[in-house]
Protein backbone atom coordinates (compact mmCIF):
# COMPACT_ATOMS: atom_id res chain seq x y z
CA UNK A 1 0.00 0.00 0.00
CA UNK A 2 1.39 3.76 -1.04
CA UNK A 3 1.03 5.18 2.42
CA UNK A 4 1.82 9.20 1.90
CA UNK A 5 4.94 9.65 4.19
CA UNK A 6 5.96 13.60 3.49
CA UNK A 7 4.94 15.94 6.35
CA UNK A 8 3.88 19.22 5.15
CA UNK A 9 5.37 21.51 7.68
CA UNK A 10 2.94 24.34 7.09
CA UNK A 11 1.05 22.47 9.23
CA UNK A 12 2.97 23.13 11.87
CA UNK A 13 3.51 26.54 11.01
CA UNK A 14 0.19 27.14 11.27
CA UNK A 15 -0.36 25.08 14.77
CA UNK A 16 1.05 27.65 16.98
CA UNK A 17 1.46 26.32 20.59
CA UNK A 18 -0.53 22.49 19.17
CA UNK A 19 2.45 21.71 17.33
CA UNK A 20 2.66 17.97 16.38
CA UNK A 21 5.22 16.18 17.34
CA UNK A 22 7.32 14.68 13.96
CA UNK A 23 10.16 13.05 15.57
CA UNK A 24 9.70 10.42 18.74
CA UNK A 25 12.22 8.09 19.96
CA UNK A 26 10.37 5.62 21.73
CA UNK A 27 12.69 3.10 24.35
CA UNK A 28 15.91 3.31 21.57
CA UNK A 29 18.22 0.63 22.84
CA UNK A 30 21.42 -0.44 20.65
CA UNK A 31 23.90 -2.57 21.71
CA UNK A 32 27.44 -3.40 19.67
CA UNK A 33 28.68 -6.52 20.69
CA UNK A 34 27.81 -6.51 23.78
CA UNK A 35 28.37 -2.83 24.87
CA UNK A 36 25.13 -0.98 25.44
CA UNK A 37 25.98 2.28 23.49
CA UNK A 38 22.33 3.63 23.78
CA UNK A 39 20.08 2.48 26.49
CA UNK A 40 16.14 2.83 26.70
CA UNK A 41 16.13 6.43 24.88
CA UNK A 42 13.55 8.35 24.61
CA UNK A 43 12.42 11.94 23.24
CA UNK A 44 10.08 13.92 20.96
CA UNK A 45 10.77 16.73 19.12
CA UNK A 46 7.57 19.23 17.98
CA UNK A 47 7.34 20.85 14.57
CA UNK A 48 8.56 24.20 15.13
CA UNK A 49 11.16 23.30 17.87
CA UNK A 50 14.65 23.26 18.58
CA UNK A 51 15.97 20.40 20.53
CA UNK A 52 19.49 21.02 21.73
CA UNK A 53 20.69 17.23 22.36
CA UNK A 54 23.84 17.33 24.85
CA UNK A 55 25.69 14.61 25.90
CA UNK A 56 30.05 13.92 26.29
CA UNK A 57 32.24 11.73 24.10
CA UNK A 58 30.85 8.42 23.29
CA UNK A 59 27.62 9.57 25.03
CA UNK A 60 25.19 7.97 22.28
CA UNK A 61 24.47 10.92 19.95
CA UNK A 62 25.78 9.79 16.88
CA UNK A 63 24.49 6.22 17.27
CA UNK A 64 21.07 7.64 17.98
CA UNK A 65 21.08 10.32 15.06
CA UNK A 66 22.22 6.99 13.28
CA UNK A 67 18.58 5.15 14.35
CA UNK A 68 17.07 8.59 13.58
CA UNK A 69 18.59 8.09 9.92
CA UNK A 70 17.10 4.49 9.50
CA UNK A 71 21.71 3.80 8.68
CA UNK A 72 21.54 1.78 12.57
CA UNK A 73 18.60 -0.65 13.42
CA UNK A 74 17.91 -0.64 16.87
CA UNK A 75 18.22 -3.49 19.01
CA UNK A 76 15.04 -2.39 20.81
CA UNK A 77 12.76 0.44 20.68
CA UNK A 78 11.53 2.76 17.66
CA UNK A 79 11.90 5.81 15.52
CA UNK A 80 8.36 7.57 14.54
CA UNK A 81 8.59 10.38 11.89
CA UNK A 82 5.13 12.28 11.10
CA UNK A 83 3.34 9.80 13.44
CA UNK A 84 4.84 6.13 11.03
CA UNK A 85 6.85 4.10 12.21
CA UNK A 86 10.65 4.15 10.17
CA UNK A 87 10.94 0.42 10.72
CA UNK A 88 7.73 -0.02 8.54
CA UNK A 89 8.57 2.82 6.35
CA UNK A 90 12.30 3.37 5.28
CA UNK A 91 11.46 6.08 3.31
CA UNK A 92 10.55 8.29 5.92
CA UNK A 93 13.79 9.90 6.43
CA UNK A 94 14.25 10.47 2.75
CA UNK A 95 11.11 12.50 2.88
CA UNK A 96 11.39 14.33 5.79
CA UNK A 97 14.75 14.47 7.13
CA UNK A 98 17.41 16.88 6.48
CA UNK A 99 20.72 16.01 8.15
CA UNK A 100 24.66 16.89 8.50
CA UNK A 101 25.93 13.51 10.35
CA UNK A 102 29.06 14.37 12.20
CA UNK A 103 30.77 16.56 9.70
CA UNK A 104 29.44 17.51 6.02
CA UNK A 105 30.27 15.52 3.75
CA UNK A 106 30.53 16.35 -0.22
CA UNK A 107 32.09 14.95 -3.51
CA UNK A 108 35.28 16.94 -3.32
CA UNK A 109 35.65 16.75 -7.55
CA UNK A 110 32.53 18.82 -7.82
CA UNK A 111 31.72 22.14 -7.18
CA UNK A 112 29.31 23.38 -4.55
CA UNK A 113 26.71 24.30 -6.87
CA UNK A 114 26.92 20.79 -8.33
CA UNK A 115 27.04 18.97 -5.26
CA UNK A 116 23.46 20.23 -3.98
CA UNK A 117 22.76 19.13 -8.12
CA UNK A 118 23.68 15.58 -7.05
CA UNK A 119 22.11 15.25 -3.72
CA UNK A 120 18.72 17.15 -5.33
CA UNK A 121 18.96 14.36 -8.08
CA UNK A 122 18.77 11.93 -5.58
CA UNK A 123 15.81 13.38 -3.32
CA UNK A 124 13.72 14.30 -6.56
CA UNK A 125 11.53 17.43 -6.88
CA UNK A 126 14.11 19.95 -5.89
CA UNK A 127 14.90 22.75 -9.04
CA UNK A 128 17.81 25.40 -9.39
CA UNK A 129 15.62 27.84 -7.85
CA UNK A 130 15.68 25.96 -4.77
CA UNK A 131 19.11 25.38 -5.04
CA UNK A 132 20.10 29.29 -5.88
CA UNK A 133 18.01 30.24 -2.77
CA UNK A 134 19.89 27.86 0.03
CA UNK A 135 23.42 29.05 -1.62
CA UNK A 136 21.97 32.58 -1.20
CA UNK A 137 20.58 31.93 2.74
CA UNK A 138 23.73 30.19 3.63
CA UNK A 139 25.79 33.23 2.16
CA UNK A 140 27.51 30.80 -0.56
CA UNK A 141 25.82 31.68 -3.92
CA UNK A 142 29.28 33.65 -5.49
CA UNK A 143 31.80 30.72 -3.94
CA UNK A 144 29.71 27.88 -5.02
CA UNK A 145 31.47 27.18 -8.30
CA UNK A 146 34.89 26.31 -6.77
CA UNK A 147 35.67 22.70 -6.40
CA UNK A 148 34.27 21.30 -2.80
CA UNK A 149 38.00 20.20 -1.81
CA UNK A 150 39.06 23.82 -2.05
CA UNK A 151 36.16 25.16 0.51
CA UNK A 152 37.25 26.51 4.14
CA UNK A 153 35.91 24.22 6.98
CA UNK A 154 32.97 27.18 7.29
CA UNK A 155 32.27 26.76 3.75
CA UNK A 156 31.66 23.12 3.58
CA UNK A 157 29.64 23.89 7.01
CA UNK A 158 27.28 26.64 5.20
CA UNK A 159 27.03 24.14 2.17
CA UNK A 160 26.04 21.05 4.73
CA UNK A 161 23.62 23.59 5.92
CA UNK A 162 22.21 24.18 2.89
CA UNK A 163 22.12 20.85 1.67
CA UNK A 164 20.18 19.58 4.64
CA UNK A 165 17.13 22.15 3.67
CA UNK A 166 17.01 20.91 -0.30
CA UNK A 167 13.72 19.34 0.43
CA UNK A 168 11.96 21.38 2.71
CA UNK A 169 12.02 18.66 5.44
CA UNK A 170 10.40 18.38 8.32
CA UNK A 171 13.10 17.42 10.21
CA UNK A 172 16.59 18.99 10.25
CA UNK A 173 19.43 17.53 12.23
CA UNK A 174 22.47 19.32 12.59
CA UNK A 175 25.79 17.92 14.18
CA UNK A 176 28.08 21.13 14.87
CA UNK A 177 26.76 23.23 12.32
CA UNK A 178 29.03 26.10 13.69
CA UNK A 179 32.06 24.39 13.81
CA UNK A 180 34.88 25.80 11.66
CA UNK A 181 32.83 29.25 11.32
CA UNK A 182 34.20 32.25 12.37
CA UNK A 183 32.16 34.46 14.67
CA UNK A 184 30.29 36.60 12.17
CA UNK A 185 29.43 33.39 10.16
CA UNK A 186 28.57 31.65 13.72
CA UNK A 187 26.01 34.12 14.02
CA UNK A 188 24.44 34.10 10.76
CA UNK A 189 24.02 30.46 11.35
CA UNK A 190 22.42 30.84 14.87
CA UNK A 191 19.87 33.29 13.21
CA UNK A 192 19.46 30.77 10.86
CA UNK A 193 18.32 27.55 13.35
CA UNK A 194 15.36 29.71 15.07
CA UNK A 195 13.93 30.60 11.42
CA UNK A 196 14.07 27.56 10.70
CA UNK A 197 11.98 26.61 13.14
CA UNK A 198 9.87 29.52 12.98
CA UNK A 199 9.21 28.25 9.66
CA UNK A 200 7.89 24.99 11.00
CA UNK A 201 10.95 22.74 11.08
CA UNK A 202 11.93 20.98 13.56
CA UNK A 203 15.62 21.02 14.93
CA UNK A 204 17.69 18.43 16.23
CA UNK A 205 20.92 20.29 17.15
CA UNK A 206 24.19 19.03 18.49
CA UNK A 207 27.14 21.13 19.37
CA UNK A 208 29.62 21.53 21.87
CA UNK A 209 29.02 25.20 22.21
CA UNK A 210 26.65 25.27 24.86
CA UNK A 211 26.25 28.81 25.39
CA UNK A 212 25.14 28.42 21.52
CA UNK A 213 22.72 25.48 22.51
CA UNK A 214 21.12 27.54 25.13
CA UNK A 215 20.55 30.63 23.10
CA UNK A 216 19.00 28.66 19.91
CA UNK A 217 17.31 25.83 21.41
CA UNK A 218 13.39 25.39 23.06
CA UNK A 219 14.40 22.60 24.55
CA UNK A 220 17.48 20.39 26.00
CA UNK A 221 18.03 16.67 26.12
CA UNK A 222 21.25 15.56 27.74
CA UNK A 223 22.56 11.82 27.75
CA UNK A 224 24.82 10.41 28.75
CA UNK A 225 25.94 6.34 28.46
CA UNK A 226 23.42 6.85 26.40
CA UNK A 227 20.15 7.53 28.55
CA UNK A 228 18.50 10.47 28.85
CA UNK A 229 19.54 11.93 32.41
CA UNK A 230 17.50 15.33 31.88
CA UNK A 231 14.98 16.78 29.56
CA UNK A 232 13.66 19.71 29.74
CA UNK A 233 12.86 23.22 28.08
CA UNK A 234 15.87 25.32 28.65
CA UNK A 235 14.24 28.29 30.45
CA UNK A 236 12.62 25.30 33.25
CA UNK A 237 16.23 23.25 33.75
CA UNK A 238 18.06 26.67 34.14
CA UNK A 239 15.70 27.60 36.65
CA UNK A 240 16.90 25.98 39.66
CA UNK A 241 20.47 26.66 39.25
CA UNK A 242 20.59 30.46 39.73
CA UNK A 243 21.85 32.25 42.87
CA UNK A 244 22.51 35.90 43.96
CA UNK A 245 25.51 35.95 44.74
CA UNK A 246 26.63 39.26 47.59
CA UNK A 247 29.85 40.06 48.49
CA UNK A 248 29.94 41.56 51.82
CA UNK A 249 32.72 43.40 53.95
CA UNK A 250 35.67 40.99 55.35
CA UNK A 251 34.40 39.15 58.56
CA UNK A 252 30.90 40.35 57.77
CA UNK A 253 29.65 37.06 56.29
CA UNK A 254 27.92 35.10 59.49
CA UNK A 255 26.03 38.45 60.36
CA UNK A 256 24.93 38.58 57.11
CA UNK A 257 24.02 34.83 56.65
CA UNK A 258 22.13 35.45 60.52
CA UNK A 259 20.39 38.68 58.45
CA UNK A 260 19.59 36.79 55.21
CA UNK A 261 18.22 33.93 57.28
CA UNK A 262 15.69 35.23 58.54
CA UNK A 263 13.68 36.16 54.97
CA UNK A 264 11.21 33.65 54.39
CA UNK A 265 11.95 33.29 50.52
CA UNK A 266 15.84 32.57 50.87
CA UNK A 267 16.30 28.50 50.09
CA UNK A 268 19.52 28.18 50.78
CA UNK A 269 22.85 29.98 52.07
CA UNK A 270 26.44 29.46 51.37
CA UNK A 271 29.55 31.20 51.94
CA UNK A 272 33.30 31.07 51.06
CA UNK A 273 34.90 33.51 52.34
CA UNK A 274 33.10 36.78 51.80
CA UNK A 275 30.72 35.86 49.06
CA UNK A 276 27.58 34.50 49.88
CA UNK A 277 25.61 32.18 47.61
CA UNK A 278 22.09 32.97 48.38
CA UNK A 279 19.41 30.50 46.91
CA UNK A 280 16.59 32.63 46.02
CA UNK A 281 14.04 34.07 43.55
CA UNK A 282 15.54 35.87 40.80
CA UNK A 283 13.69 39.31 41.84
CA UNK A 284 15.15 39.36 45.69
CA UNK A 285 18.35 41.54 45.39
CA UNK A 286 16.47 43.85 46.75
CA UNK A 287 15.05 42.92 49.37
CA UNK A 288 18.23 40.96 50.21
CA UNK A 289 19.93 44.49 50.15
CA UNK A 290 17.59 45.69 52.37
CA UNK A 291 17.70 43.70 54.81
CA UNK A 292 21.79 43.91 54.97
CA UNK A 293 21.47 47.55 55.26
CA UNK A 294 19.06 46.68 58.18
CA UNK A 295 21.86 44.93 59.50
CA UNK A 296 24.38 47.55 59.09
CA UNK A 297 26.26 45.35 56.48
CA UNK A 298 26.92 47.06 53.71
CA UNK A 299 27.25 44.57 50.30
CA UNK A 300 30.28 45.85 47.93
CA UNK A 301 28.26 43.57 45.12
CA UNK A 302 24.84 42.18 44.74
CA UNK A 303 24.36 40.37 41.59
CA UNK A 304 22.00 37.61 40.18
CA UNK A 305 24.08 34.42 38.62
CA UNK A 306 21.99 32.55 35.92
CA UNK A 307 22.24 28.86 35.72
CA UNK A 308 24.66 28.46 32.22
CA UNK A 309 24.08 25.06 30.29
CA UNK A 310 27.78 24.66 30.49
CA UNK A 311 27.37 24.52 33.91
CA UNK A 312 24.56 21.96 34.33
CA UNK A 313 25.89 20.37 31.98
CA UNK A 314 29.51 20.05 33.66
CA UNK A 315 27.42 19.11 36.77
CA UNK A 316 25.92 15.81 35.12
CA UNK A 317 28.49 14.61 33.13
CA UNK A 318 31.58 16.02 35.82
CA UNK A 319 32.52 12.11 35.87
CA UNK A 320 33.16 11.88 32.35
CA UNK A 321 36.33 12.71 30.70
CA UNK A 322 36.85 14.81 28.44
CA UNK A 323 33.60 16.52 29.01
CA UNK A 324 32.87 17.65 25.53
CA UNK A 325 29.00 17.65 23.88
CA UNK A 326 30.11 16.77 20.73
CA UNK B 1 15.42 5.06 -7.88
CA UNK B 2 15.66 7.13 -11.00
CA UNK B 3 16.55 9.89 -9.42
CA UNK B 4 19.45 8.14 -7.68
CA UNK B 5 20.60 6.48 -11.19
CA UNK B 6 20.72 10.02 -12.39
CA UNK B 7 22.68 11.51 -9.54
CA UNK B 8 25.12 8.76 -9.96
CA UNK B 9 24.99 9.10 -13.75
CA UNK B 10 25.64 13.09 -13.39
CA UNK B 11 28.96 12.56 -10.60
CA UNK B 12 30.17 10.14 -13.22
CA UNK B 13 30.43 12.69 -16.04
CA UNK B 14 32.26 15.14 -13.69
CA UNK B 15 34.67 12.76 -11.94
CA UNK B 16 37.64 13.19 -13.88
CA UNK B 17 38.16 8.98 -13.36
CA UNK B 18 35.56 7.96 -15.33
CA UNK B 19 37.30 10.21 -18.37
CA UNK B 20 40.49 9.11 -17.84
CA UNK B 21 40.04 5.37 -17.78
CA UNK B 22 38.50 5.51 -21.26
CA UNK B 23 41.56 8.12 -22.19
CA UNK B 24 43.84 5.17 -21.32
CA UNK B 25 42.01 2.91 -23.23
CA UNK B 26 42.09 4.97 -26.41
CA UNK B 27 45.71 6.25 -25.96
CA UNK B 28 46.73 2.70 -25.08
CA UNK B 29 45.01 1.53 -28.64
CA UNK B 30 46.39 4.71 -30.45
CA UNK B 31 50.00 3.85 -29.01
CA UNK B 32 49.63 0.37 -29.92
CA UNK B 33 48.61 0.55 -33.48
CA UNK B 34 50.90 3.97 -34.14
CA UNK B 35 53.77 1.13 -33.09
CA UNK B 36 52.73 -1.42 -35.01
CA UNK B 37 52.51 0.85 -38.20
CA UNK B 38 55.96 2.40 -37.84
CA UNK B 39 57.61 -0.94 -37.46
CA UNK B 40 55.88 -2.10 -40.27
CA UNK B 41 56.75 1.20 -42.29
CA UNK B 42 60.25 0.02 -41.31
CA UNK B 43 59.65 -3.74 -41.80
CA UNK B 44 57.82 -3.78 -45.08
CA UNK B 45 58.43 -7.18 -45.93
CA UNK B 46 56.93 -8.51 -42.68
CA UNK B 47 53.85 -9.91 -44.18
CA UNK B 48 52.51 -11.22 -40.27
CA UNK B 49 53.09 -7.56 -39.04
CA UNK B 50 51.06 -6.12 -41.96
CA UNK B 51 48.21 -8.76 -41.46
CA UNK B 52 48.30 -7.73 -37.69
CA UNK B 53 47.25 -4.07 -38.44
CA UNK B 54 44.11 -5.10 -40.40
CA UNK B 55 40.53 -4.96 -39.01
CA UNK B 56 40.11 -8.72 -39.63
CA UNK B 57 42.63 -9.43 -36.81
CA UNK B 58 41.60 -7.16 -33.96
CA UNK B 59 40.76 -10.15 -31.99
CA UNK B 60 44.61 -11.21 -31.93
CA UNK B 61 45.98 -7.73 -31.46
CA UNK B 62 43.86 -4.52 -29.85
CA UNK B 63 41.11 -6.46 -28.73
CA UNK B 64 43.42 -8.66 -26.86
CA UNK B 65 45.54 -5.94 -25.21
CA UNK B 66 42.02 -4.54 -24.52
CA UNK B 67 40.51 -6.98 -22.76
CA UNK B 68 44.06 -7.30 -20.34
CA UNK B 69 43.72 -3.57 -19.23
CA UNK B 70 39.96 -3.20 -19.85
CA UNK B 71 38.87 -5.18 -17.16
CA UNK B 72 41.35 -4.05 -15.18
CA UNK B 73 40.32 -0.36 -15.45
CA UNK B 74 36.14 -1.60 -15.15
CA UNK B 75 37.77 -2.71 -11.83
CA UNK B 76 38.71 0.53 -10.76
CA UNK B 77 35.80 2.01 -11.77
CA UNK B 78 33.19 -0.35 -10.07
CA UNK B 79 35.06 -0.58 -6.81
CA UNK B 80 35.38 3.09 -6.51
CA UNK B 81 31.52 3.60 -6.82
CA UNK B 82 30.89 2.24 -3.21
CA UNK B 83 34.66 2.32 -2.15
CA UNK B 84 34.73 6.21 -2.66
CA UNK B 85 31.88 6.95 -0.81
CA UNK B 86 33.39 5.57 2.46
CA UNK B 87 36.77 7.36 1.63
CA UNK B 88 34.99 10.08 1.41
CA UNK B 89 32.15 10.02 4.40
CA UNK B 90 29.25 10.33 1.42
CA UNK B 91 27.38 7.14 2.16
CA UNK B 92 26.00 8.01 5.43
CA UNK B 93 23.93 11.35 3.83
CA UNK B 94 23.55 9.67 0.53
CA UNK B 95 21.68 6.59 2.49
CA UNK B 96 19.84 9.50 4.26
CA UNK B 97 18.21 10.77 0.76
CA UNK B 98 17.83 6.96 -0.70
CA UNK B 99 14.18 6.31 0.17
CA UNK B 100 15.51 2.06 0.60
CA UNK B 101 18.99 0.71 0.63
CA UNK B 102 17.91 -1.51 -2.54
CA UNK B 103 16.95 1.70 -4.41
CA UNK B 104 20.65 2.97 -3.85
CA UNK B 105 22.88 -0.18 -4.73
CA UNK B 106 20.36 -0.96 -7.28
CA UNK B 107 21.60 2.58 -9.07
CA UNK B 108 25.28 1.45 -8.13
CA UNK B 109 24.84 -1.67 -9.90
CA UNK B 110 23.42 -0.18 -12.98
CA UNK B 111 26.00 2.50 -12.95
CA UNK B 112 28.62 0.00 -13.13
CA UNK B 113 26.77 -1.81 -15.82
CA UNK B 114 26.53 1.09 -18.00
CA UNK B 115 30.00 2.48 -17.62
CA UNK B 116 31.48 -1.13 -18.46
CA UNK B 117 29.14 -1.04 -21.45
CA UNK B 118 30.66 2.20 -22.48
CA UNK B 119 34.07 1.21 -21.95
CA UNK B 120 33.68 -1.77 -24.03
CA UNK B 121 32.09 -0.14 -27.00
CA UNK B 122 34.53 2.48 -26.77
CA UNK B 123 37.16 0.28 -26.57
CA UNK B 124 35.74 -1.90 -29.43
CA UNK B 125 35.48 0.92 -31.44
CA UNK B 126 38.82 2.71 -31.38
CA UNK B 127 40.39 -0.34 -32.09
CA UNK B 128 38.72 -0.99 -35.04
CA UNK B 129 39.02 2.64 -36.30
CA UNK B 130 42.83 2.31 -35.00
CA UNK B 131 43.51 -0.93 -36.90
CA UNK B 132 41.80 1.03 -39.93
CA UNK B 133 43.52 4.00 -39.99
CA UNK B 134 46.77 1.85 -39.60
CA UNK B 135 46.14 -0.35 -42.29
CA UNK B 136 45.15 2.63 -44.91
CA UNK B 137 48.62 4.31 -44.07
CA UNK B 138 50.26 1.19 -44.57
CA UNK B 139 48.72 0.67 -48.05
CA UNK B 140 46.60 -1.94 -47.26
CA UNK B 141 42.82 -2.02 -47.29
CA UNK B 142 41.14 -1.80 -43.96
CA UNK B 143 39.97 -5.51 -43.93
CA UNK B 144 36.33 -4.48 -42.92
CA UNK B 145 34.02 -6.91 -44.66
CA UNK B 146 29.82 -6.48 -44.85
CA UNK B 147 29.77 -7.84 -41.06
CA UNK B 148 32.19 -6.05 -39.60
CA UNK B 149 29.57 -3.59 -38.23
CA UNK B 150 27.55 -6.64 -36.95
CA UNK B 151 30.53 -8.07 -35.66
CA UNK B 152 31.46 -5.38 -33.72
CA UNK B 153 28.04 -4.99 -31.61
CA UNK B 154 28.40 -8.45 -30.89
CA UNK B 155 32.05 -8.40 -29.62
CA UNK B 156 31.19 -5.03 -27.89
CA UNK B 157 28.57 -7.25 -25.72
CA UNK B 158 30.88 -10.03 -25.35
CA UNK B 159 33.07 -7.99 -23.73
CA UNK B 160 30.55 -6.48 -21.23
CA UNK B 161 29.77 -9.67 -20.38
CA UNK B 162 33.70 -10.52 -20.19
CA UNK B 163 34.66 -7.42 -18.02
CA UNK B 164 31.29 -7.40 -15.73
CA UNK B 165 32.33 -10.34 -13.67
CA UNK B 166 35.87 -8.68 -12.20
CA UNK B 167 33.92 -5.40 -12.28
CA UNK B 168 31.07 -7.40 -9.83
CA UNK B 169 33.74 -8.77 -7.39
CA UNK B 170 34.96 -5.35 -7.01
CA UNK B 171 31.79 -3.45 -6.30
CA UNK B 172 31.47 -6.08 -4.20
CA UNK B 173 34.60 -6.69 -2.24
CA UNK B 174 34.79 -2.62 -1.95
CA UNK B 175 31.25 -3.06 0.07
CA UNK B 176 31.82 -5.65 2.15
CA UNK B 177 35.66 -4.26 3.12
CA UNK B 178 34.09 -0.84 3.26
CA UNK B 179 37.32 0.21 1.33
CA UNK B 180 37.77 1.59 -2.68
CA UNK B 181 41.89 -0.19 -2.18
CA UNK B 182 40.53 -3.25 -1.27
CA UNK B 183 38.15 -3.56 -3.90
CA UNK B 184 40.40 -3.14 -6.83
CA UNK B 185 43.30 -5.17 -5.16
CA UNK B 186 40.73 -7.99 -4.79
CA UNK B 187 39.67 -7.20 -8.54
CA UNK B 188 42.77 -7.00 -10.12
CA UNK B 189 44.86 -9.67 -8.21
CA UNK B 190 42.01 -12.47 -9.19
CA UNK B 191 43.01 -12.79 -12.33
CA UNK B 192 46.66 -13.35 -11.82
CA UNK B 193 46.02 -15.61 -8.51
CA UNK B 194 43.31 -17.50 -10.34
CA UNK B 195 45.41 -19.02 -13.18
CA UNK B 196 48.35 -19.81 -10.93
CA UNK B 197 46.23 -21.44 -7.46
CA UNK B 198 44.37 -23.55 -9.83
CA UNK B 199 47.22 -24.44 -12.15
CA UNK B 200 49.09 -26.03 -8.72
CA UNK B 201 45.62 -27.72 -7.53
CA UNK B 202 45.35 -29.02 -11.01
CA UNK B 203 48.48 -30.93 -10.91
CA UNK B 204 47.48 -32.58 -8.12
CA UNK B 205 43.98 -34.04 -9.02
CA UNK B 206 41.73 -33.86 -11.95
CA UNK B 207 38.92 -32.97 -9.70
CA UNK B 208 40.08 -29.45 -10.06
CA UNK B 209 40.50 -29.06 -14.24
CA UNK B 210 36.71 -29.30 -13.49
CA UNK B 211 36.15 -26.79 -10.96
CA UNK B 212 38.21 -24.72 -13.08
CA UNK B 213 35.48 -24.76 -15.66
CA UNK B 214 33.15 -22.81 -13.23
CA UNK B 215 35.49 -20.28 -12.09
CA UNK B 216 35.79 -17.05 -12.30
CA UNK B 217 38.49 -15.42 -14.27
CA UNK B 218 39.05 -19.05 -16.55
CA UNK B 219 35.54 -18.16 -17.68
CA UNK B 220 36.13 -14.21 -18.34
CA UNK B 221 39.31 -15.14 -20.50
CA UNK B 222 37.71 -17.72 -22.72
CA UNK B 223 35.06 -15.22 -23.46
CA UNK B 224 37.25 -12.06 -24.50
CA UNK B 225 39.88 -14.41 -26.27
CA UNK B 226 37.14 -15.94 -28.57
CA UNK B 227 37.93 -15.26 -32.33
CA UNK B 228 41.63 -15.10 -31.34
CA UNK B 229 43.92 -17.43 -33.01
CA UNK B 230 42.74 -20.31 -30.26
CA UNK B 231 40.39 -23.28 -30.49
CA UNK B 232 37.39 -21.85 -28.44
CA UNK B 233 33.90 -22.27 -30.22
CA UNK B 234 31.09 -20.19 -29.88
CA UNK B 235 29.10 -22.73 -27.44
CA UNK B 236 32.23 -22.90 -25.42
CA UNK B 237 31.84 -18.79 -24.79
CA UNK B 238 28.32 -18.85 -24.43
CA UNK B 239 28.48 -21.62 -22.09
CA UNK B 240 31.28 -19.17 -20.03
CA UNK B 241 28.37 -16.44 -20.88
CA UNK B 242 26.35 -18.28 -18.32
CA UNK B 243 28.99 -19.05 -16.13
CA UNK B 244 29.76 -15.61 -15.37
CA UNK B 245 26.05 -14.30 -15.81
CA UNK B 246 25.68 -17.04 -12.20
CA UNK B 247 28.82 -15.54 -10.83
CA UNK B 248 27.44 -11.70 -11.65
CA UNK B 249 24.53 -12.64 -10.20
CA UNK B 250 25.75 -13.95 -6.73
CA UNK B 251 27.51 -10.97 -6.13
CA UNK B 252 24.47 -8.68 -6.79
CA UNK B 253 22.90 -11.06 -4.73
CA UNK B 254 25.27 -11.16 -1.85
CA UNK B 255 25.88 -7.78 -1.66
CA UNK B 256 22.13 -6.70 -1.43
CA UNK B 257 21.68 -9.00 1.46
CA UNK B 258 24.91 -7.28 2.77
CA UNK B 259 23.84 -3.83 2.70
CA UNK B 260 20.09 -4.21 3.23
CA UNK B 261 21.58 -5.68 6.99
CA UNK B 262 23.92 -3.57 7.75
CA UNK B 263 24.61 -1.00 10.62
CA UNK B 264 26.41 2.01 8.53
CA UNK B 265 28.05 3.53 11.21
CA UNK B 266 31.06 4.92 8.84
CA UNK B 267 31.23 6.38 5.60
Amino acid sequence: MNVPTKFDIRVAAKAGHDRPVVLEAHGLSKTFGGATVVNDLSFTVRAGEVLGFLGPNGAGKSTTVGMILGLIRPTRGTVTIAGKNLAEHPELVADNVGAIIENPAFYPYLTGRDNLRAFAMMSGGVDDARIESLLTLVNMADRADRPYKTFSLGMKQRLGIASTLLTNPAIVILDEPTNGLDPAGQREIREVIPRLAAEGHAVLLASHLLNEVEQVSDRVAIIRRGQLIREGSVDDLLRGGSYVEVHVPTGEAPSAMRALGRLPFIERIDAERDTLRVVAPDDAGEAINRALVGAGIYAGRIALQRQSLENLFIDLTEDEAPADAA
Amino acid sequence: MQGLLRSEVFRAQKRAQSWILVAIIVAMEVLFYGGMTIAQAVREDNESLRESLQVATIEDNGLALFGLVGSILAVVFASSLIGSEYGWNTLRPVLARARTRTALLSAKWLTALLYVAVLAVVGVLVTMVAATVSSLVAGEGAGWSPSTLVDAVVISGRFVLGFLPLAALALFVALVARSNAAGIAIGVAYGFVEPVVLGLLGALSDVFDTIKKGSLYWNTERLLTLGGDNDITARDAWASAGILALWVALFVTISFRIFSRRDVTSG
